[in-house]
């Protein structure tokens, strides 16, 4: 027994001055990412876009999923997306979300990432060529919102114009699809005007009317305010509806220019795209569709559900 | 240690485990303390590596999206184009430079812009100098890069600016899908942009960190020492596939790296970590001092403690020493505290005390025994002589033909015999009757036949054992007492029967009796004729049976006195003696 008190007694000076003289040995490492997801989106230039980068990339986070979000350097730039989309495709990425600049070409993408196994999917808006699991804004039931919400503006009818985004972008023709099929049969559509989403081009647009609307459907705030500027020109009056972010909504509305907001939640759409393509790629690539709905802001405040 | 006294055993033993527990937990706070240093500072390294390497990605993926957004450019196309068609003079290749400036939005970066058109083989660029100039296609290849690798930056010594200075860059083709004319463009940043922009603010520290920047391939792209561009590192442990790491590299030092995901390069910071430690090792020094000090504090507390806790216990084992040398009288002073020392020495002297008490009753009860044994050797020597001469007399009596004092004189002898217990402390009540009548037969004689005897003994009595000599005293009562010689119905009737488990022995005188007072008066007397009293007769019956036996007298005046004794019924001899009774004890 006294034998072995004296070496624990050794050992735990010996221990002690091991402990406190040794050198620190580090050596860390941090937690490989478990997904690659490369995000092409329209562009950058706007709230909505930037809300929705910080969805993609908190819910990246949350996963522990990188990241490669790229854009063109504008919403028609699709020669520029094209080249960004095929970069990241060579970087064989493990999902790849694109909002199409041009709906109507993605099919090559689709057999590009078929060949790499890379899961492809749209965010924001989806492909015309092909049919891809997608993410965003239920567009069709914009419209149709939009188109409800006219019939309370105005509820005598009238002429009403729509200035939609490029043809080529499934998100506006699913707009006006659901815009013209909802809208009350007291209004007429007496323009369907495709912008290239710049002020110019909405107040070119309201420009070239002939007849005053009583109320215009708008793609965003940038689109309406060409309009807006064009319809003080002309001294006419009508209801705008705009489809935009609820920051930018509340901030016009503010103004009282606009009479209601389709609220688009960027945030939302780029975090529930990151959950599914990772969801995805843990069930071997079967993704279902995410439609969120949108709420409408009104001068009395939100009408429907916002995310 | 063996040799050690208990004062420095305990001396010993307080500074060994407190220094052993000072040491252990300075060990461990000290190893604990020196981890969380170090975890801090890679933490604080971490972050700011991730901020600056997240600055770096910004800023290329703005180089590669520029460059995208350029090489989609239809002017530039057209310009190309036209340039190709034209006489291709200064103007013309002015133009092809103009456009390409007014193509390029780098933000707050100086970046240059060029343009390789492989049909003329002239290089353009936004730089004021230089701006066109003739160039063998041999001189771009070094834009060529992997399929997959298109977003990892060029890095490479760039000629086309006139003076050799390092660059990051991103390349592409430019294509006139209508004239099919191509050029290959590649947009750069200065390697010292980088650097001051990202690295510089790093390395402005004190704790002598080193940040580079280190292409995917291990090659220095960017540091404080430009001597270092361009060239591989030896140490690339940490392109392990980690994208973040940290390990203590050879002559203590640490490398910490963290890889870019967009680009594939490495932000390192290498640092020696004597320099960290330098304020750890102070203040392990200032704890060692601080042990030291700690050290001989608990010495002198420990010397002055133990000396008071050892004083009660010294002034024990002096008094112990006194006592062992024969000094009984030696005492513990006590201090008049109320602590266990004070207990033990109270408690020390009680033992004593009672040690003393103790040896007094031996050495009496000794003297007493020796006394005893002198006594005793006298009574045998007596007892024999007279039972030897007094049958010796009896003899001569027979010889002399004089039946009756041989008679008397066997009498006389039995019960001398009996009364030095030859026969042992009990006998049968036979025996004892025998006795009883060899008395009464000396005092017949001596009474000159005054009296008449009666014996009624039961036979269930016989065999029951009784003290020798019981009834001896009572019998001789009755004589002196009970019998008046000028009477000659003098009667002396002795009874013993057996009645509820008890031995019942009854002596009779039909005398004058007496009352109580004259017997307490005539005591004195009875005593001196009987020799044995009736306190004698108690106290046996007392020794030997306890409260299990007793007699009784009773005396009418005039008409006689009967003693009842009333004892258990005994068949052992052994059952009652006082041997017994100690073994029981």
């Amino acid at each position: 027994m006294k034998k072995g008190w004296k070496v624990l007694m050794i050992v735990l000076a010996v221990g002690s001055l091991l402990s406190g003289c040794a050198y620190t040995t580090v050596s860390m490492r941090r937690e490989e990412p478990r997904y690659s997801i490369g995000v092409v989106t329209k562009a950058d230039n706007s709230p909505y876009w930037l809300n929705l980068e910080s969805g993609v990339r908190e819910a990246a986070e949350e996963l522990n999923v990188d990241i490669t979000f790229l854009y063109p350097s504008g919403e028609e730039e699709a020669e520029e997306q094209k080249k960004i989309i095929n970069d990241l495709l060579d970087s064989e990425p493990d999902a790849l979300l694109i909002a199409p600049c041009n709906c109507r070409d993605t099919r090559w993408v689709a057999e590009r990432a078929a060949e790499k196994d890379i899961l492809l999917m749209n965010i924001d808006d989806h492909s015309a060529d092909i049919k891809l699991p997608y993410a965003g804004s239920d567009h069709v039931q914009i419209g149709k919102d939009a188109a409800g919400y006219f019939k309370e503006l105005l509820p005598e009818g009238g002429n009403i114009c729509m200035l939609l985004g490029p043809a080529y972008q499934m998100s506006c023709q699913d707009r006006m699809r659901g815009f013209v099929d909802y809208l009350d049969k007291s209004f007429t559509i007496a323009g369907i005007k495709f912008t290239n989403m710049t002020q110019k081009s909405g107040y070119q647009a309201v420009m070239s009317m002939e007849a005053k609307p009583a109320g215009i459907f708008c793609q965003n705030i940038v689109v309406a305010q060409g309009a807006i500027i064009a319809l003080q020109e002309k001294g006419w009056d009508a209801k705008i509806i705009i489809v935009d972010t609820l920051e930018d909504g509340e901030l016009v509305m503010k103004r009282g220019n606009i009479d209601g907001v389709m609220v688009q939640d960027g945030y939302f759409i780029g975090y529930q795209a990151i959950m599914s393509a990772v969801e995805g790629l843990q069930n071997g690539g079967e993704i279902e569709d995410v439609r969120i709905a949108s709420g409408i802001l009104t001068p009395d405040g939100i009408k429907g559900e916002i995310q | 240690m063996n040799k050690m006294g208990f004062r420095q055993k305990m001396i010993a033993a307080m500074l060994l485990l407190t220094a052993l527990g000072i040491l252990f937990i300075s060990g461990m706070s000290y190893m604990q303390f020196r981890n969380q240093s170090v975890r801090n500072y890679v933490d604080s390294i971490d972050s700011q590596a991730s901020i600056q390497l997240n600055k770096f990605d910004a800023t290329m993926k703005e180089t590669y999206l520029n460059m995208i957004k350029v090489s989609c450019s239809e002017d530039l196309k057209k310009t190309i184009s036209d340039y190709i068609d034209s006489e291709r003079d200064f103007q013309d290749g002015q133009k092809v430079s103009d456009q390409m400036k007014e193509l390029l939005t780098m933000g707050k970066y100086n970046s240059t812009l060029y343009l390789y058109i492989p049909k003329t083989s002239e290089m353009f660029s936004t730089q004021d100098y230089y701006s066109r100039q003739k160039l063998d296609r041999s001189n771009i290849l070094i834009w060529r890069k992997k399929q997959d690798e298109a977003f990892k930056p060029l890095f490479f010594m760039n000629y086309f600016t006139g003076s050799a200075e390092y660059v990051f860059g991103y390349a592409c083709t430019v294509t006139d899908e209508k004239t099919g004319y191509e050029g290959y463009l590649c947009l750069t940043l200065n390697e010292r942009q980088i650097y001051y922009d990202l690295l510089a603010a790093l390395n402005n520290n004190t704790n002598g960190e080193e940040y580079f920047l280190v292409t995917d391939k291990g090659l220095v792209c960017s540091s404080e020492k430009t001597e270092l561009l361009g060239c591989l590192r030896k140490d690339r442990s940490f392109m392990n596939g980690s994208r973040m790491s940290v390990s203590s590299v050879e002559n203590r030092q640490m490398l910490y790296s963290m890889q870019s995901h967009y680009t594939g390069y490495y932000l390192l910071c290498q640092s020696d970590m004597r320099i960290l430690s330098q304020t750890l090792d102070n203040s392990l020094r200032l704890a060692a001092g601080v042990l030291f000090f700690s050290l001989i504090v608990l010495i002198f507390a420990a010397v002055t403690i133990t000396g008071q806790m050892y004083s009660p216990i010294q002034t024990l084992v002096e008094t112990m020493h006194r006592i062992q040398e024969g000094d009984f009288e030696a005492r513990v002073s006590e201090t008049g505290m109320n602590d266990e020392f004070a207990t033990m020495a109270h408690g020390f002297n009680d033992l004593m005390d009672h040690i003393d008490q103790l040896m007094d009753h031996i050495i009496q009860e000794r003297t007493e025994k020796r006394e005893a044994e002198i006594n005793a050797l006298q009574y045998q020597i007596r007892p024999h002589f007279m039972y030897n001469t007094l049958n010796s007399i009896r003899f001569a009596a027979q010889l002399q033909r004089n039946q009756k004092l041989a008679d008397l004189l066997g009498d006389f002898t039995e019960l001398l015999e009996a009364s030095i217990q030859r026969k042992g402390a009990f006998v049968t009540m036979q025996e004892e009757i025998e006795l009883v009548k060899h008395f009464l037969a000396l005092q017949a004689f001596r009474y000159f036949e005054c009296f008449e005897t009666e014996f009624e003994v039961a036979p269930e009595a016989e065999n029951c054992y009784v003290p020798c000599l019981l009834m001896q005293p009572m019998v001789e009562n009755a004589v002196f007492h009970g019998i008046d010689t000028t009477r000659n119905d003098n009667l002396i009737r002795i009874k013993a029967w057996v009645e509820d488990s008890l031995l019942r022995i009854s002596i009779e005188d039909n005398g004058d009796g007496f009352r109580q007072e004259e017997a307490e008066k005539d005591s004195f007397d009875k005593r001196r004729l009987t020799g044995i009293g009736l306190n004698n007769v108690k106290n046996r019956l007392q020794l030997y049976y306890g409260d299990l036996a007793f007699f009784t007298i009773d005396s009418v005046t005039g008409k006689g006195t009967t003693v009842q004794f009333t004892l258990p019924v005994s068949h052992a001899p052994e059952e009652f003696s006082i041997k017994r009774e100690v073994e029981r004890i």
